[in-house]
């Protein structure tokens, strides 16, 4: 492979906790296809999943503080949680939707921010930039004959507006 | 807690959940509870100390500021 996918990198809270194994497997995989993942500096928590349900001003808030410290830092965001994924895409979302909503959220989280942070999913950037066929490349054990019944999480994928990322990209891989 | 952290602090959250749900009288099931999160605490998938960002103070006035106008 040749050239190196650099993103900026949002773990999530329970991927720092209860979700320890699934960090280290993403960032493992990550590493292994040759994508660099550089930890966004003094990320929040994104909100997920209670913020939305408290107040719609603080749900764009909390992730569009860790965007604008992406933009700073000139990254795309690789987020790894299903859950914070579609928080981010939202934000963004209703962001570049309206304009005076966006220069409110600057406002409240004192930090520009244009609401143009391209935010993936892991598993999207190892399809879509990686690609199958340099997957398949690197594959050292097949795990063929085991029959596997794939999870990702409904929030990575829908609402389809907001996330656009179809399911069937996924089920590729 | 992500108030005053900036991040999730999932031991607090079980302890905050079971006080407020009453799930902490549940006294048959305390032992099993007690036993899954001290091998969650060695495994270190809880953490005992709750995280805390440089930015913390930010996050309080985002709150505080949100919860005026949103």
């Amino acid at each position: 492979m040749g050239k190196t996918i650099k993103y900026g990198y949002y773990p999530g809270c329970s991927l720092e906790a209860s979700a320890k194994e699934y960090n280290l497997s993403m960032e493992e995989a990550a590493k292994l296809l040759g994508v660099e993942l550089e930890e966004l500096e003094d990320w929040n928590c994104c909100g997920a999943s209670s913020g939305h349900c408290t107040n719609y001003e603080l749900s764009l808030a909390l992730p569009a503080r860790n965007l604008a410290i992406a933009e700073k830092a000139k990254l795309n965001v690789a987020v790894a949680c299903a859950a914070c994924f579609l928080r981010f895409k939202q934000t963004n979302h209703d962001l570049k939707a309206n304009e005076g909503l966006r220069k409110k959220i600057e406002k409240l989280i004192g930090m520009n921010y244009s609401g143009n942070v391209e935010v993936k999913h892991l598993i999207d950037i190892f399809v879509n930039d990686v690609g199958l066929d340099e997957i398949k490349k690197r594959i050292k054990k097949p795990l063929k004959g085991l029959k596997l019944a794939a999870y990702y999480g409904c929030y990575l994928v829908r609402p389809p507006d907001v996330t656009q990322l179809m399911t069937l990209k996924i089920r590729k891989l | 807690m992500v108030k005053f952290g900036g991040k999730t602090y999932e031991l607090g959250l079980i302890m905050f959940y079971m006080v407020k749900s009453g799930d902490i009288l549940k006294i048959k099931q305390l032992p099993g509870l007690i036993k899954l999160g001290i091998n969650m605490l060695i495994r270190g998938k809880l953490a005992f100390i709750p995280p805390r960002i440089k930015g913390k103070d930010e996050i309080k006035r985002i709150f505080a500021e949100s919860k005026k106008t949103g």
